[in-house]
């Protein structure tokens, strides 16, 4: 079954890919598996579209990539760049500020 | 070795869009890395072959919606990308236009160098027009290139900004876009190279060339991409050697070198067409070096004397029944002045022609100076010629009214073969009067022209119709200095009287005020 990219998600892929990525260097397949283990599944997501958004931080400069070869696999890793790096902190920022927010709202109608 | 669906429907799809051959392949292949570690890890947890590539297929995500998001992120990379708008709607115009001006410039500087080297001084661009307005035929191939360029602009702006639509990822649609613009564009596009000026601008009627040719490129564009993936690119497959995994490509169908692509293709013809185009454009103007050498040293002399012998004989025999009309009170321009409308031009008079009583062409006439009427080209002329002379006095009876006559032209023009460009009114006895059209290239041609016939247009040929006879030849330092190889040029007009039986008591000579100018050095009655 065929899994597409929910619109939704716009923004919040740039912010877990550049969280992973401040961690380690990791190629495509490793931030999809990291993901969906982190977040326990909380995104479905065709694995591939994650591709375009590495495409479009690598051309923003925010990270770069570089090829491997690894038990024979010719792969593609991606290093966050100080550009990324501040780019997260905003983004981090950002997300907190929203999160709280719903979170006062959601509580709100708890209470 | 395996096909797996998912990845090959991407392919076709990136293709499809007009997306970069060389992104397309790096893509999958990525792609490819990651589906093969879905399978595995399927296969770690006891799937079979068959589910475990399903299931990674499924994870990889629908093949439409992962083109989209490639191609959207590859539109995002670039600036023509982001805005294609701008891009292939309002800047291909532009290119060309700018294209247009560089091309120009560039083949004007190249131009006005080879002069300098070939002739030891330099040539300003009115200088070139100058020349042309006085030999046009010389500058046929000239034109040629000239309106080459407004082509190899047009061209290089539908093919650049259908190449720019490619690489950028905003694929086929906007390539067609730029052509369909462009096409708009060349459709109201105007060059001209005429007297004395050289426009380039938009215009009406339509230049269907300019129009078509975006489209015909666009077609010849598009079906080469597909051609050229096709060739080059054919069907692509998931192979796997050992541990390792490789979206591979089979052997391309001829083996050609990286560089070699539709561009480096299209430059290579652009380039072998430039240099058959310099090879014959040197072996014509070769041999036409040596025609030209031939027509000047042998051909046209002999020509030339061959109609000044002819005049000759035409300046004797009996010429009793004939009477000549004094126009002096009627002159307004003495032979000694300036020939319109080069009246700057220093020594350019019927000087030569000699005053008095002679026969030319077998008529007598009485010579005294020149009854010159207005035309176009006299407009910035200072001097005030009139339209009309009227009552010229004739007062006799005659079959025949024979004119020495000539039309003042800009040096290089021929007129508008066919236009009467005035009339002889005449008045008669009973208070009658009847018209006898002038027309251009039957009874007279400009006064500046060639007398020998071979390598001459038919137009500028000095041959005219029956009874009309050329009637003197001559020449001055201005037309010496420049058009050594042309003459001065007299006709004798005769027009039949229609009504031979009355009295013809005068004639009016009137211009009917087209760009030439006719003026009469003789009139006589027979």
């Amino acid at each position: 079954m065929s899994k597409s990219n929910p619109s939704f998600l716009n923004g919040v892929p740039e912010l877990l890919v550049l969280q992973l990525l401040a961690r380690r260097e990791m190629y495509g397949y490793e931030i999809v598996r990291a993901i969906q283990t982190e977040t326990r599944e909380a995104f479905a997501f065709g694995e591939g579209c994650i591709y375009p958004y590495l495409h479009y931080l690598e051309k923003e400069r925010l990270v770069s990539s570089r090829r491997q070869t690894v038990d024979g696999r010719n792969r593609n890793y991606y290093t966050l760049l100080p550009r990324g790096r501040k780019r997260l902190s905003e983004l981090t920022e950002e997300w907190s500020r929203v999160a709280a927010g719903i979170g006062l709202v959601l509580g709100g109608q708890h209470a | 070795m395996r096909n797996s669906p998912v990845l090959t429907e991407l392919e076709g799809r990136l293709q499809g869009t007009g997306f970069p051959v060389r992104r397309v392949r790096e893509q999958v292949q990525e792609l490819a890395d990651h589906h093969e570690d879905l399978r595995l890890a399927a296969l770690a947890e006891g799937l079979d072959e068959r589910t475990a590539a399903a299931r990674a297929d499924a994870q990889l995500g629908a093949p439409e919606a992962l083109a989209e998001h490639l191609a959207a992120a590859w539109r995002q990379a670039s600036w023509c990308g982001r805005h294609p708008w701008v891009s292939f709607c309002l800047l291909p115009p532009l290119a060309f236009l700018t294209l247009w001006w560089l091309l120009s410039a560039g083949l004007t500087v190249l131009g006005f160098g080879l002069l300098l080297l070939r002739y030891g001084r330099s040539f300003t661009p009115a200088d070139l027009l100058a020349a042309f307005a006085r030999d046009p035929d010389s500058f046929a191939e000239f034109y040629t290139v000239v309106k080459g360029l407004t082509y190899l602009a047009l061209a290089l702006s539908v093919v650049g900004f259908c190449q720019v639509a490619r690489r950028s990822g905003a694929g086929f649609r906007w390539a067609w876009a730029v052509c369909l613009i462009c096409s708009a564009q060349g459709l109201f596009v105007q060059n001209a190279l005429v007297a004395h000026r050289f426009t380039f601008g938009y215009g009406w009627p339509p230049n269907w060339i300019c129009a078509i040719m975006p489209i015909l490129l666009g077609c010849a564009w598009t079906t080469g991409q597909a051609w050229y993936q096709r060739r080059r690119y054919p069907a692509s497959r998931l192979t796997k050697t050992g541990s390792a995994v490789r979206y591979t490509y089979p052997a391309r169908l001829w083996p050609a070198p990286r560089w070699l692509t539709p561009t480096s293709l299209a430059t290579l013809a652009a380039l072998a067409g430039l240099i058959v185009y310099l090879g014959w454009s040197a072996t014509e103007n070769a041999s036409r070096e040596v025609r030209l050498r031939e027509l000047h040293s042998q051909v046209w002399p002999a020509e030339r004397a061959a109609v000044i012998d002819h005049l000759r004989a035409g300046q004797q025999g009996n010429t009793l029944f004939e009477t000549t009309v004094d126009l002096q009170p009627f002159v307004n321009a003495p032979l000694q002045e300036s020939l319109p409308p080069e009246v700057r031009v220093a020594g350019n008079t019927l000087a030569g022609l000699p005053a008095g009583r002679h026969i030319f062409a077998g008529v007598p006439f009485l010579i005294t100076g020149r009854v010159q009427l207005f035309g176009g080209c006299l407009a910035d002329c200072h001097q005030a010629f009139p339209t009309r002379v009227r009552h010229i006095p004739v007062a006799r009876r005659c079959r025949n009214l024979h004119l020495l006559q000539g039309v003042a032209l800009p040096c290089e023009s021929t007129g508008a073969s066919g236009a009467v460009i005035g009339r002889l009114v005449v008045h008669y006895a009973d208070e009658t009067e009847t018209s006898l059209p002038l027309v251009m290239g039957e009874h007279l041609l400009n006064v500046w022209g060639p007398i020998f016939i071979t390598g001459v247009r038919a137009e500028r040929r000095f041959t005219t119709a029956p009874g009309t006879e050329l009637a003197w030849v001559g020449t001055n330092p201005a037309i010496q200095l420049a058009q050594p190889e042309n003459s001065l040029r007299l006709y004798r007009t005769t027009l039949n009287n229609p009504r031979p039986g009355n009295l013809i008591t005068s004639v009016d000579y009137v211009s009917a005020v087209t760009e030439a100018a006719p003026f009469l050095v003789g009139l006589t009655a027979e």
